[in-house]
């Protein structure tokens, strides 16, 4: 390689070094007056001889051979689509898209696999864009490291040496197989764990709650860590028999004199206020003094939290009153804001549906702190004729809201439920003053996009748009995304009918 | 009417292409409507009165009312998304639109009557004008050069390791000497130094070949007075110096079906640069150059992998390559793949450069399979196992393994001496 030589000596310069040994034909080149000129001739030739001369190296092994395909492409009208809502670079649709073709047993073609594979976020979308990408998607996983995934570490492994987030997500599956040996591990080392880690491994627990996980929870309900108690006694009231719903409810049931209304008598509600927090009480997780910003006092807010410990149903065997009933007591009472607060956060617990739709309905729920607000809306979505409720909610309320309601339901929503949050969406719309309606409901537009059923296609021309003003940005975003959805799910189909 | 791809395609950023498919929607504008040569409509904004956007279809130049400083803006890909779904129906072109179609045809033929109507005495004026211009040109050019050997030598003599070739300061202040002196082609080999020092490994073999071609550039224009046209017309392209239509060989033009091999584009400083690669049946080369401003967008002249009846002619070299399309007539006969070996596509490319040293790109067409070693290093491999090493490991190269799924095609791509850069690919 004559041209390192060169640029050996030019590294060092002329002046200082001594020239290479050289080719004949690059010798014949130099200019002794001045080798630096010379060199540069010399450098002239021999890259240029380099270049010409360039052979090429031999050829690496051949790669593995491409399986046949068992799926046909999607089509190109699915394709174009597809195409356009990849340029959106929307994790979301994109899911979306690839489960839909997963199911009718369609791959992406080759324009768009790799760079799928490429722009994948993480290990689980990577895997759906591999098994939308057929065989040559495998393929191409197969070849290129930075896309395949690293084989799992061994459980024991990951439970010594992993980090916080891993030895969580590992505790978290285990749990699904097997509640029992998991809360074991836990247990096991749960001691020598940092604070704020304790906390993070009881919401572990959360799933697959059972009775046999008292006695651990109750243990925990020592530690020396409020927080740590707390998150442990909101598991504890979650369980109907335990220990410390039981201790909640030998304190409480004194506190509240019930009298069950008859003919001649109205029913009546007499509440006397805990005098103290004891220590008991504290271990419970209660705190001795009420939040920054608790509105009422500190006896109250310890009545609440009494109250939320305890199934609310209780309330109704003890009185031979019903949950409206009971509820109903509580509007005009001087302690009816702590009342109504520890039942709602108790039904929340126990999802006493019963009770948390008399909170929806006089819109009480609206009032709290964000938090049991979002409480509220995840246990209506998880009961299993969600969208019936929410669906007579917005009927019953149509000038509300309910961002949270709706993001709480499980997607994409059923046809009827699509037809119905639709109409309340337009209606919404077409009510509120222009100025504002694209800001106030841009959340509602924007979970409705994904959500709603994908095959029913949005009528746009109910809509009110100023035709002087701008663009609403909200709606605009809304119809264009469920377009896409709608528009890739009809030409997908379309090519899965039997023609 | 584009399709919607190509119509993405225009759009001067992701954000604009997202922003054109909201507005591609009828409920967004008023007075939409085509006929043969426009396509126009009205679009809501934040302004008063709606935006007038207009799109000549048979450029796609396009103009529309709003500020944004974006080219184009996102009403007028929206307004093309409209027109390329179909959901645009033909209509008379309204005042806006017929007036700005006008104020077009108007600037076109003010630009020719400027060409053509001229008298003699003006014509000789100008052309002894222009005589002086290049006289003046070359004392200047003279001068840069001899000042860059001068550089150049008292840096390999007190040594290139003592030079702070990291510092892009001192390689741009070199190179904008030589923009002064009118050598531009130099000022590129120079800043191509400063990239390779701040990214090879082998830096100085690097920088030394290309100090070497820049001092053959030199030794040769001592001396260019001798030179035949041919290897002038070489020299004065790798010094950077812009050819004109007097370095067509218009009497040599060529019509016939060519394939286009591949589109490239590359960045300069002001403008963007297209290399479009034709080649036809015989294995003709062409080399078709597309330049615009930074910041507008480039007409694509070809479709890769598509055949087109062209009518071609070259500049002179000593090796011609670089042509200047005349004609495009439709209907043309389909040319297949030129595809070859490693070692005869090499052969090619030493031809090519024995016939011009400073030549930096050919296009090569190989048949073969994409392999990638342990490394991850990309190569084309022919059936004698010979390889040739590929650019980066960049997204085009998965995009060619998946198309090809590792079976031997024939793909075509630009050969820098180092790595081949895919064009494109056609199943053998």
């Amino acid at each position: 390689m004559s041209i390192a030589d060169l640029a050996r000596w030019a590294l060092l310069g002329t002046e200082r070094g001594a020239a290479p040994v050289l080719p004949a034909e690059l010798t014949a080149l130099a200019l002794p007056d001045d080798p630096a000129l010379g060199l540069l001739r010399q450098a002239a030739w021999a890259s240029l001889c380099e270049r010409a001369g360039s052979l090429g190296p031999v050829a690496p092994a051949p790669l593995p051979e491409c399986p046949p395909e068992q799926w046909p492409t999607i089509s190109a009208g699915a394709a174009r689509v597809l195409r356009e809502i990849l340029i959106r670079d929307d994790p979301r649709l994109t899911a979306e898209c690839l489960g839909l073709m997963i199911a009718s047993r369609r791959r992406l073609d080759e324009e768009v696999l790799p760079r799928l594979l490429a722009a994948a976020r993480d290990d689980g979308a990577r895997a759906a864009v591999v098994s939308a990408g057929g065989a040559i998607g495998r393929w191409l996983v197969q070849i290129n490291p930075d896309w395949t995934q690293p084989a799992p570490a061994s459980p024991d492994a990951i439970w010594s040496d992993g980090i916080l987030a891993q030895r969580l997500d590992w505790l978290r599956r285990q749990r699904q197989l097997d509640a029992d040996a998991a809360r074991e591990r836990l247990a096991a080392v749960f001691a020598a764990e940092p604070p704020a880690a304790r906390v993070e491994w009881l919401a572990t627990l959360a799933e697959h709650l059972s009775q046999r996980d008292e006695a651990f929870l109750d243990a925990v309900l020592d530690d020396r860590r409020k927080e740590v108690r707390r998150a442990a006694a909101a598991l504890l009231q979650r369980l109907p028999g335990s220990r410390l719903v039981e201790r909640a409810w030998s304190l409480a049931q004194p506190l509240l004199v019930i009298g069950a209304g008859g003919w001649l008598r109205k029913a009546s509600l007499e509440v006397h206020l805990p005098s103290a927090c004891s220590a008991a009480m504290q271990r419970d997780g209660i705190d001795a003094k009420a939040a920054a910003g608790y509105r009422g006092g500190e006896r109250s807010y310890w009545l609440e939290e009494l109250l939320a410990r305890v199934p609310p149903r209780r309330w109704c065997e003890v009185s031979g009153m019903d949950a409206a009933a009971l509820w109903a007591l509580t509007r005009k009472h001087e302690f009816g804001d702590a009342l109504r607060r520890g039942w709602l956060r108790a039904a929340c617990s126990a999802d006493a549906l019963d009770w948390i739709e008399l909170a929806l309905t006089d819109g009480f729920w609206l009032q709290q702190a964000p938090e049991l607000a979002q409480q509220v809306a995840t246990a209506v979505g998880r009961a299993a004729n969600a969208e019936q409720r929410i669906a007579a909610y917005l009927r019953a309320h149509p000038d509300q809201l309910p961002d949270i309601l709706l993001d709480a339901l499980a997607t994409p929503w059923s046809p009827s439920f699509s037809q119905a949050a639709l109409a309340w969406l337009r209606q919404r719309w077409n009510a509120l003053a222009p100025k504002n309606r694209d800001y106030l409901l841009h959340a509602n537009l924007k979970t409705a996009a994904y959500a709603l059923d994908a095959s029913q296609a949005i009528d746009e021309s109910g809509w009110h748009v100023n035709a002087d003003a701008r663009a609403p940005r909200a709606l605009t975003e809304c119809f264009t995304v469920h377009g896409l959805r709608h528009q890739f799910l009809i030409r997908l189909q379309q090519e899965s009918s039997p023609s | 009417m584009l399709d919607t791809a190509a119509v993405l395609a225009l759009a001067p950023d992701p954000a604009s292409a997202k922003a054109g498919q909201g507005l591609a929607a009828a409920r967004h504008w008023s007075e939409l409507g085509h006929d043969d040569d426009c396509l126009w409509g009205l679009c809501k904004g934040s302004g008063k009165d709606p935006y007038q956007t207009r799109v000549a279809l048979v450029d796609v130049s396009s103009s529309c009312s709003c500020p944004s400083r974006k080219f184009p803006c996102k009403h007028v890909i929206g307004l093309l998304l409209l027109g390329a779904q179909g959901a645009v129906a033909r209509g008379a072109a309204p005042a806006y639109v017929s007036e700005w179609m006008a104020k077009k045809l108007e600037r076109v033929e003010r630009k020719l009557k400027a060409d053509t109507e001229r008298t003699p005495e003006q014509l000789a004026k100008a052309a002894a004008a222009a005589d002086k211009r290049a006289e003046s040109r070359q004392e200047r050019r003279a001068e840069g050069l001899a000042d860059l050997r001068l550089w150049m030598t008292d840096l390999v003599r007190s040594g290139l390791a003592s030079a702070p070739v990291t510092d892009a300061a001192f390689w741009d202040s070199r190179a904008r000497r030589l923009v002064d002196a009118q050598i531009p082609g130099l000022a590129r080999r120079l800043q191509r130094c400063y990239q390779h020092a701040i990214r090879r490994a082998d830096w100085p073999e690097a920088v030394l070949r290309e100090f070497g071609l820049i001092e053959l550039a030199v030794a040769a224009h001592g001396q260019i007075e001798s030179l035949p046209a041919a290897q002038r017309a070489d020299l004065e392209r790798a010094l950077g110096v812009a050819q004109g239509a007097d370095a067509i060989d218009i009497e040599q033009a060529i019509e016939d079906d060519f394939l286009c091999l591949g589109v490239s584009t590359e960045s300069l400083e002001t403008v963007t640069l297209q290399r479009s690669w034709w080649c036809n049946a015989g294995g003709k080369l062409a080399l078709v150059l597309n330049f615009t401003a930074n910041g507008l967008p480039l007409q694509s002249v070809a479709l890769p992998g598509r055949s087109e009846r062209l009518r071609l002619a070259w500049y002179a070299g000593a090796q011609p390559l670089r042509a200047q399309l005349l004609e495009r007539a439709a209907a043309p006969q389909p040319v297949a793949a030129p595809g070859s070996s490693v070692s005869a596509a090499l052969l090619q490319f030493a031809a090519a450069l024995a016939a011009d040293p400073w030549l930096d790109l050919l296009a090569l067409s190989v048949r073969g399979c994409l392999r990638i070693d342990a490394r991850q290093n990309a190569y084309l491999c022919d059936d004698q196992d010979q390889a040739l090493p590929l650019g980066a490991m960049d997204a085009d190269i998965w995009q060619w393994l998946a198309r090809s799924r590792g079976q031997r095609w024939c793909f075509s791509g630009e050969w820098d001496g180092e790595r081949l850069h895919l064009l494109h690919g056609w199943p053998a």
